[in-house]
């Protein structure tokens, strides 16, 4: 038996509910005077430049993208994709009327919002702000 | 002196293992896509299902983590482990030290390998149209 849009949208009410609860308690944690704020900043700098590494290989001036965007082979694959998802657009993402496809399951998703989840997101959003506002806060002893 | 030149060690140790993920990657979801049935939604109603517990998962440990002062001692010296050592861990911009090293060299070795570039480029474009292919034809089928 397929599952129906009414169950997707469940299941990414679900997901959508542990994300915020998941940042929620990260920021909770990062609010702690007892977490150091300039640890949190070294292995951030330090974890982004390695992510600037990465991301060069992929993205940077001769990487990935850089050298498929020039090569008709690999064109022909992100070609097949870009054509399949035109030509069934409608039925992979839906319409206004929210039947099909991913339109569906976010329909389904909307329509179970409720008061539970806008308070978490209040409330992740609020411990968001705290932690930011912590972080920044000794950014200059950080870095100096 | 040194195990490998680290050229030699990024080709076989970093580049080539991630080609061979793309292949496998493009290997297993396009001969599942030519057979796909009604039900493929489920696979990924699935997948999106236990992605949601996993985050739960994490969830409920970084929650008891900020809830306890036991746990809260040991997440910072985790933390500050970290942070002594993260210069030879990650190392930085300069990529003279730790996985920055790793990763500056593996771009490098795209520059200097025209060949190898567009090998891997091509395997990495495949392997991105079958798998968003895989995910979309389960919103196609719903």
């Amino acid at each position: 038996m397929t599952v129906t849009p009414a169950e997707f949208g469940e299941v990414i009410y679900l997901l959508a509910f542990a994300i915020l609860e998941l940042l929620g308690n990260t920021f909770r944690l990062l609010t702690l005077n007892s977490v150091s704020v300039v640890d949190v900043w070294n292995v951030t700098y330090h974890a982004a430049s390695f992510g600037y590494w990465v991301a060069n290989s992929f993205v940077g001036e001769g990487g990935g993208l850089g050298v498929a965007s020039q090569n008709v082979s690999a064109m022909k694959h992100f070609t097949n994709l870009v054509s399949y998802i035109g030509g069934n657009v409608e039925v992979i993402f839906g319409n206004e009327t929210g039947q099909e496809g991913l339109s569906a399951a976010m329909r389904e998703f909307s329509n179970s919002i409720n008061e539970t989840f806008s308070l978490r997101f209040f409330e992740t959003a609020k411990l968001g702000a705290k932690a930011l506002v912590r972080l920044m806060g000794q950014i200059s002893s950080a870095f100096g | 002196m040194p195990i490998a030149s680290v050229s030699d060690f990024v080709l076989r140790g970093i580049i080539q293992p991630i080609q061979d993920m793309f292949v496998i990657m493009y290997g297993l979801t396009e001969p599942i896509i030519s057979q796909l049935t009604s039900e493929h939604p489920n696979w990924i109603y699935s997948h999106i299902a236990v992605l949601a517990w996993l985050v739960k998962f994490l969830s409920a440990v970084v929650g008891a983590t900020a809830s306890n002062s036991t746990l809260v001692a040991a997440f910072n010296d985790t933390l500050h482990t970290l942070s002594v050592k993260s210069n030879t861990f990650f190392g930085n911009l300069s990529g003279k030290s730790g996985m920055s090293y790793i990763a500056k060299h593996a771009y490098y070795e795209l520059l200097n390998n025209k060949t190898l570039a567009i090998d891997l480029s091509t395997k990495f474009v495949r392997a991105l149209n079958s798998t968003v292919t895989f995910v979309m034809k389960g919103f196609e089928f719903l």
